[in-house]
């Protein structure tokens, strides 16, 4: 392998990873800080995805589009929460795997009527289109570069909201101790809705901002949720550093993969996931 | 008894009666004695979930693993153009698949929880992509069954297996067999401590026993029940796919086990025929059956919480 | 009287990071005999008992069964070897009945726990064993009730009757009468005294009323280390035990 490809390869591996890295934030934050475990993030993803494709095409303006997406995006989030999620505090994680499957269906059907089932592409916007050239040969699209610093930027703010403001004492607080975030005079009604809110916000930037990267097609959201399933155990359930870590092994390993062993790229990460869990049976940086 | 509760008796009683009866009313309608033996065999794959995740609480997302390997591992042994005996091959089959869910019980049960979901999740995705870039194994398209396999005990023949009626019984015998196992292992005095070890892990370690060995031969034998049920699902359409053991397929039969009353095994004989009856039912009424049968579950889980088993209990035992 | 040591340890201790739960502790108990453990919150007792059941492994040192080290061998191993304890979190099988409890309690005695047939009913040795041991504890007419429906006391008792149920030869007791009002309490404590004939106990409690009555021997512990091992006239006129328990309130006054 030629330097310039492995470069090429790394960098799409940690821009893959970065991507990763938001929806299983998303995902590992709900977990751990409402003990939710909700199968339908994918769902959200994809729903960020039709919404950005929906809305270029009404509006013209990829930047609109997003915004506006997110917007309908964090609202469908707290809706959810408040109809559905709201349910199921008191009730074990089967009913969760359940009442989650039934909103992945509900989502999916809903996607087919709205949308159709063909498959869509969202244009990448004329401002970030085009290549940096790094080499006499190759260069590297400016979007991708862009997605990867989205994604950081989305990171650092993350880590900066949980760990310096008071939400974010807040959700480590609920974390572990419940009775003790109430006992600070916090409505915990409200913060499970934003922290649901967040989560789905999370899957669903990321899916606009994949959506000029992929096609858009009907059951991309579960594809998306194994993977991300896959990242959070790694990184170990709840921690979003573990989440961050999780996800750059994740996009490394399956990039080089895909190039090295196309035969076996597949099955990769889920070797790497039994490795790890052999080794650390509750992920890197399990709480 | 095996049969404590009184709803479980009156339900078993009539769906056994009436299953019994179908082949005879609708002996012209091969179609939908085809059908309902479908249902039958996946009522034997939830209720070897069930009994995993509902009694012995180990809630695996793998159990899909299992259901393709019996279809995969029949095709595999026999030869191509031969009617093979049922009974011993099924053995070779139910062995081979005992084998395999030792040596995955091993490495998944040291994990627990969320990551015991995971780790039988990854580990029958791995299984899917093998057979899926496989091309000895048939990859996307899987393997054909051209002849099915006669089912002669001793030189005396009970059945053809080619006529539907004689295969759904077949099914039928199947949960028979797979309920009466279950329910005589949980009634067992292995089954107290396979119950206790789920009630309370932390005491049953305490007091002696040693959990992971109850845990892996349990294990060993649900999914034994799932190869089981998938060898059938394989012998009844002619062909076994790397579809067989995607996660969907694993979700599903949770979904038709949570539905039917989780833990009380008959409940999945019943969310099998709930499930299945609403997708026919949904399927016919619309094209958008997925969003009815998204919003039945939802409705399900937030109104019926112990599933339809406890919702006939609460009206049924006093 | 005096019996053999049965069970000791050999400066054992146990290290989180920084912190010391427990540190150099050698002791000795004895058969037939009760051995008091008592000492001020965080003095370390959970931490003895959860190592002697093996439950926690120590960081150091040793602990020995009948002159054999048993540290660091799997807790059912422990079980095995006769040594049985009981939680001071009341951790019963709370949905099924008492008998059932200390079925499973006392059914790894007659084997058969592997037995995929027989039915758990008709297991006589192990119902009859369950309902001995409910006898000893008093709890005889509640054999068949559900033990999420016996009051708080009588979980507590039917814990004592689980441990029973093993047939052990060590009794481990973390706090048994947590909890309990005093005819529950007194019950407990003839019942304490009647079991130390035979077996060897080691109890940790708050209750120093039973303490007194029932040690043969009285070990004090704080902040994780051994402050002092006797018959519980030795320890009760000994002023650094007074110290540990009232000297912080002694120097909060003086402040």
């Amino acid at each position: 392998m030629s330097t310039e490809l492995f470069f090429v390869q790394l960098i799409n591996g940690i821009q893959y990873g970065l991507l990763l890295f938001l929806i299983a934030s998303g995902l590992t934050l709900v977990f751990g800080v409402m003990g939710i475990l909700n199968l339908a993030h994918g769902s959200m993803y994809m729903v960020g995805a039709y919404l950005v494709w929906y809305f270029v095409a009404v509006t013209g303006s990829f930047t609109v589009a997003a915004m506006l997406s997110a917007v309908v995006a964090l609202g469908l989030g707290i809706l959810i929460e408040r109809l559905l999620i709201q349910r199921l505090y008191n009730r074990n994680h089967l009913d969760q795997v359940l009442l989650t499957i039934g909103m992945i269906f509900v989502f999916n059907s809903l996607q087919s009527i709205l949308w159709g089932n063909d498959p869509y592409g969202v244009a990448v916007p004329d401002a970030l289109s085009g290549a940096v050239p790094f080499t006499d040969n190759s260069s590297y699209p400016i979007y991708r570069i862009f997605a990867a610093l989205i994604c950081i930027a989305i990171a650092v703010a993350l880590y900066f909201v949980v760990s310096k403001t008071r939400l974010g004492m807040l959700i480590r607080a609920g974390e572990s101790n419940r009775e003790m975030v109430e006992a600070l005079g916090v409505n915990i009604k409200s913060l499970y809705t934003i922290v649901f809110a967040i989560g789905v916000m999370l899957a669903a930037v990321s899916g606009i901002i994949a959506a000029p990267m992929r096609s858009i097609v009907p059951g991309m959201g579960e594809s998306v949720l194994i993977t991300c399933f896959v990242v959070v155990v790694i990184g170990g359930m709840g921690s979003i550093k573990g989440a961050f870590v999780g996800a750059l092994l994740v996009g490394i390993i399956s990039t080089f993969a895909a190039v090295l062993m196309p035969t076996m790229s597949n099955m990769i990460i889920y070797i790497f996931m039994i490795l790890v869990l052999l080794v650390k049976p509750q992920g890197l940086f399990a709480k | 008894m095996i049969f404590e509760k009184r709803t479980e008796r009156i339900f078993l009683t009539i769906f056994f009666l009436i299953a019994l009866c179908i082949p005879l009313f609708l002996e012209e309608n091969s179609f939908f004695v085809g059908k309902i033996t479908t249902v039958l065999i996946l009522a034997v794959f939830v209720m070897s979930l069930d009994f995993l995740v509902g009694r012995v609480g180990l809630v695996t997302l793998g159990h899909a693993l299992f259901y393709g390997l019996g279809g995969y591992l029949f095709v595999i042994l026999t030869p191509e153009y031969e009617a093979v005996n049922f009974w011993i091959y099924a053995f070779y089959v139910l062995g081979i698949s005992a084998l395999v869910a030792l040596i995955v019980g091993v490495v998944v049960l040291r994990t627990s929880g969320i990551y015991f979901i995971m780790i039988t999740l990854a580990i029958s995705q791995m299984a899917y992509y093998f057979f899926f870039d496989s091309l000895e194994f048939g990859g996307n398209d899987g393997l054909f069954i051209f002849m099915k396999p006669e089912t002669s005990i001793l030189g005396v023949n009970f059945l053809n297996l080619d006529n539907p009626s004689h295969f759904y019984y077949l099914a039928l015998l199947a949960v028979l067999i797979t309920l009466l196992v279950i329910k005589i292992i949980l009634r067992s005095r292995f089954g107290r401590i396979v119950e206790a070890s789920r009630l309370n892990p932390e005491r049953t370690e305490a007091l002696g026993y040693n959990i992971f060995a109850f845990r892996l031969i349990s294990y060993v034998i649900g999914s034994t029940l799932a190869a089981y049920a998938g060898l059938l699902f394989a012998l009844q359409y002619g062909y076994v796919n790397p579809q067989f053991m995607t996660w969907e397929v694993s979700g599903t039969a949770l979904v038709m086990a949570i539905l039917g009353g989780m833990g009380t095994i008959y409940g999945a004989i019943l969310g099998t025929i709930t499930y299945e009856g609403l997708l026919y039912l949904f399927e016919h009424m619309s094209e958008d059956w997925m969003l009815f049968m998204g919003g039945a579950i939802i409705l399900m889980v937030l109104l019926l919480r112990k599933g339809l088993a406890g919702y006939l209990e609460k009206l049924l035992e006093k | 009287m005096a019996d053999n040591i049965i069970l000791e340890t050999e400066s054992l201790s146990k290290h989180w990071g920084g912190i010391k739960a427990l540190d150099d502790i050698s002791l000795q108990f004895h058969d037939r005999q009760l051995h008091g453990v008592v000492g001020p919150n965080g003095a370390g007792k959970s931490t003895l008992l959860n190592m002697l059941c093996g439950t926690l492994k120590p960081t150091s040192g040793c602990i020995l069964h009948k002159g054999e080290r048993i540290e660091g061998i799997k807790p059912w191993k422990f079980v095995r070897r006769g040594i049985g304890r009981s939680f001071q979190k009341t951790n019963i099988y709370i949905d099924v009945t008492c008998l059932e409890n200390c079925a499973v309690a006392a059914q790894r005695r007659f084997a058969g726990s592997f037995n995929l047939f027989a039915s758990r009913h008709t297991n006589k040795l192990v119902r009859e064993a369950a309902e001995k041991a409910l006898h000893q504890v008093g709890l005889a007419d509640r054999i068949n009730t559900i033990a999420a429906e016996i009051s708080y006391g009588e979980q507590r008792q039917l814990e004592l009757a689980m441990v029973l149920a093993t047939d052990p030869c060590i009794l481990l007791l973390d706090e048994p009468m947590a909890g309990m009002g005093h005819e529950e309490s007194q019950r407990i404590i003839e019942l304490l005294g009647e079991l130390k004939q035979t077996y060897c106990i080691v109890l940790v409690e708050h209750d120093m009323d039973a303490i007194f009555e029932l040690s043969d021997q009285l070990t004090v512990l704080d902040n994780g280390t051994h402050l002092i091992t006797g018959t519980v006239e030795e320890v009760r006129n000994e002023p650094r035990v007074k110290e540990a328990y009232l000297g912080k309130d002694d120097e909060e006054e003086a402040a």
